[in-house]
């Protein structure tokens, strides 16, 4: 009869034992690949659509610290949009914590904005309201942005 | 001799199935019509009308989305232009999603009617109804399917384990080898034990923090919730909201506008979410001691708008009660109120226990307890048969304001009166039911009604109980006079 287990035999424990280790760490290492997903920050463009205008924003490093965030507008035409005004705010809505107004400075081409140095203080869910005014009407966009340490 | 023992499998099979079993219930139903897919139901008073609309769950995208308007009875008939607008901030090359419109002609039957419209990507969505010169904006979620990471990992565990018996049966029919099948083997309970601790797990995981209702919604968390990587719960509620009105006087009564904003930023708080059928309970007590409960629309960030029916010349006291994104209700009482002309109106003569008649139903109240030292309790019979509809997803409602001092207006007195409260009588559970809260359609229910509440001052008390019956929401003003009972101990 063909058994790898042979009762008393030295390599019988150690079969068992290396089953048990594989167990264990096919487990550990299938819950942690899952359970301990680091919080990662936005990413890439954002971009959402007001009445007037839509919206293009990119967020150099969404990380803790100070980063650039670039915007560029488009008409409902598909074409680049200057607003009359642009503002920009960035909030942590659940600390009711306002960073001041940011600066924005158009960087050339139409529509196309940038915030050279916008500090992030803290790890968390910001909201960057960016508001416009024109004669047609005033569009106020909401970006969530997760930003980790 | 060794001694062997024998294990029953299928004792242990059906022991690690039951186990399975009892972890992997249903998860429960998100509150306030979160991104799980829940219906919405949202009361709307747009203009002269008090409607329930109901945006009917979507399973895929894209797909007909079903929308629900009940009109209660003396709702005008008339068109009504409703449109469904994706408003999602996303990122990569998502699609923006498609507007929809549609028409529909509502009736002078009160009751259900309904519009298909459609939406094309997940994320979040604004419902306009606009009847031609009120508009009013309900944010809603489209929702995707979205499988909890422990549960993929427990299927992916069973599915290798699957594989893993495969290669050890072929190994150990094909190889000469007598430790080969034992690798695979391994492979086999490893599975087994992923899938198994990934099931147990399931219901015990914390879940992300929900799209739309803990956080702002996107189309890409709304896609999936658990992409930043946050599992620990954590305090998401942000800070109260100020209230301000400006009521310009009409002949109806007043056009009330209501700008709700951050009490920190001083920004429009554009995040209230949808709590017992509505983004905002407006309560007004009028000079004569009269009540409106009403649903004003929101018109756009921060900004909603409701027309009061009041021909009551004098003060008019207000309340709200929202909810913002990321957790509780607030009450925020309006410092200022609303005058409509320069006289006043006279207190209305308001009963105690006893019956009454409101509209076409006989209405009994009873109450019991009227002291500071225990729970009061008001009981309110409508009619005689189960026929009362769930209104704002209960069976009935109770406003409390007190105390109010004798010889006072009662609009004025309301203003400064210490207490204001809203009390529910749940609607009962139906065993076995599925499919979200019953709507208004559902005539089945009193014809008791009772509220407890306690009373922490002595004085007298204006409540009124609201139930609906025959799609018409009847209001029960009584009036209450709770004594010191807590110094007779």
């Amino acid at each position: 009869m063909r058994s790898p287990f042979i009762a008393g035999a030295w390599y019988d424990r150690r079969l068992v034992l290396a089953l048990v280790g594989v167990v264990c760490v096919a487990v550990a290492g299938a819950l942690a690949l899952v359970l301990i997903k680091p919080a990662v920050g936005t990413t890439g463009a954002l971009r959402a659509n007001g009445t007037h205008h839509a919206v293009s924003l990119t967020v150099a490093t969404a990380r803790v610290g100070t980063t650039a965030i670039d915007m560029t507008f488009t008409g409902t035409d598909g074409l680049p949009s200057t607003p009359d005004e642009v503002e920009v705010d960035v909030v942590m809505a659940r600390m009711g914590h306002v960073l001041s107004t940011v600066d924005l400075v158009p960087t050339g081409p139409p529509g196309s904005y940038r915030a050279a140095a916008v500090e992030l203080p803290m790890s968390g869910q910001y909201e960057i309201t960016v508001r416009t005014s024109d004669p047609g009407g005033d569009d106020r966009i909401v970006f969530p942005l997760l930003v980790s340490g | 001799m060794r001694k062997h023992r024998h294990t029953s499998l299928p004792r242990v099979v059906a022991v690690l199935c039951a186990v399975v079993a009892l972890h992997s219930q249903a998860s429960p139903a998100w509150a306030d019509g979160g991104p799980a897919g829940a219906d919405l139901h949202v009361a709307q008073t747009l203009g002269t009308r008090d409607l329930t609309v109901v945006v009917r769950k979507v399973e895929i995208t894209p797909s007909p989305l079903r929308i629900n308007v009940i009109t209660h009875a003396g709702t005008p008939a008339g068109d009504i232009r409703l449109t469904a607008i994706p408003t999602g901030v996303r990122s990569g090359d998502d699609a923006a999603g498609t507007p929809d419109e549609t028409v529909l002609t509502l009736g002078s039957t009160p009751g259900s009617y309904d519009a298909d419209l459609t939406v094309d990507v997940v994320g979040p969505w604004e419902l306009v109804l606009d009847d031609g010169e009120h508009t009013g904006r309900v944010p809603f979620i489209v929702s995707a399917p979205v499988a909890l990471p422990v549960q993929t990992l427990s299927q992916n565990g069973f599915l290798a384990a699957g594989v893993f018996l495969l290669l050890a049966i072929a190994a150990a029919v094909l190889s000469r080898r007598a430790w080969l099948p034992v690798v695979p083997a391994a492979g086999v309970v490893a599975g087994i034990a992923v899938g198994v601790v990934g099931a147990l797990l399931t219901g015990v995981v914390p879940p992300p923090p929900r799209p739309g209702v803990e956080v702002d919604a996107t189309v890409d968390n709304v896609r999936d919730p658990y992409a930043g990587g946050a599992l620990v719960s954590q305090d998401h509620s942000r800070p109260p909201v100020n209230l301000a009105l400006r009521a310009t006087p009409i002949p109806t009564g007043a056009d009330l506008a209501l700008a709700v904003t951050d009490g920190s930023s001083g920004a429009p708080a554009d995040d209230l979410l949808v709590h017992d059928s509505a983004l905002v309970h407006l309560v007004v007590v009028t000079p004569s001691g009269g009540l409106r409960h009403l649903h004003p629309v929101r018109t756009g960030p921060g900004a909603y708008r409701v027309l009061v029916d009041s021909t009551e010349q004098g003060h008019h006291a207000v309340s709200a009660e929202v909810s913002r994104r990321g957790g509780g209700v607030q009450l925020v009482r309006s410092a200022t109120g609303f005058d409509l002309g320069t006289g006043t109106t006279a207190p209305a003569v308001v009963p105690g226990d006893g019956q009454r008649r409101i509209g076409d139903t006989d209405v009994v109240v009873r109450t019991e307890g009227l002291g500071t030292g225990s729970g009061t309790t008001v009981r309110v019979r409508f009619g005689t048969e189960n026929d009362l509809q769930p209104w704002l997803g209960m069976l009935g409602h109770m406003i409390v304001v007190g105390p109010l001092p004798e010889g006072r207006e009662i609009g004025r007195a309301a203003q400064e009166a210490p207490v204001w409260g809203h009390v529910h009588h749940m609607i009962p559970v139906s065993p076995g039911a599925t499919g979200g809260q019953p709507d208004e359609t559902v005539a089945a229910y009193g014809p008791d009604t009772t509220f407890t509440h306690h009373f922490g001052l002595p004085g007298r008390y204006l409540v009124w109980v609201q139930a609906e019956r025959d799609y018409s929401v009847l209001t029960v003003p009584v009036e209450l006079t709770v004594t010191d009972t807590e110094e007779d101990r």
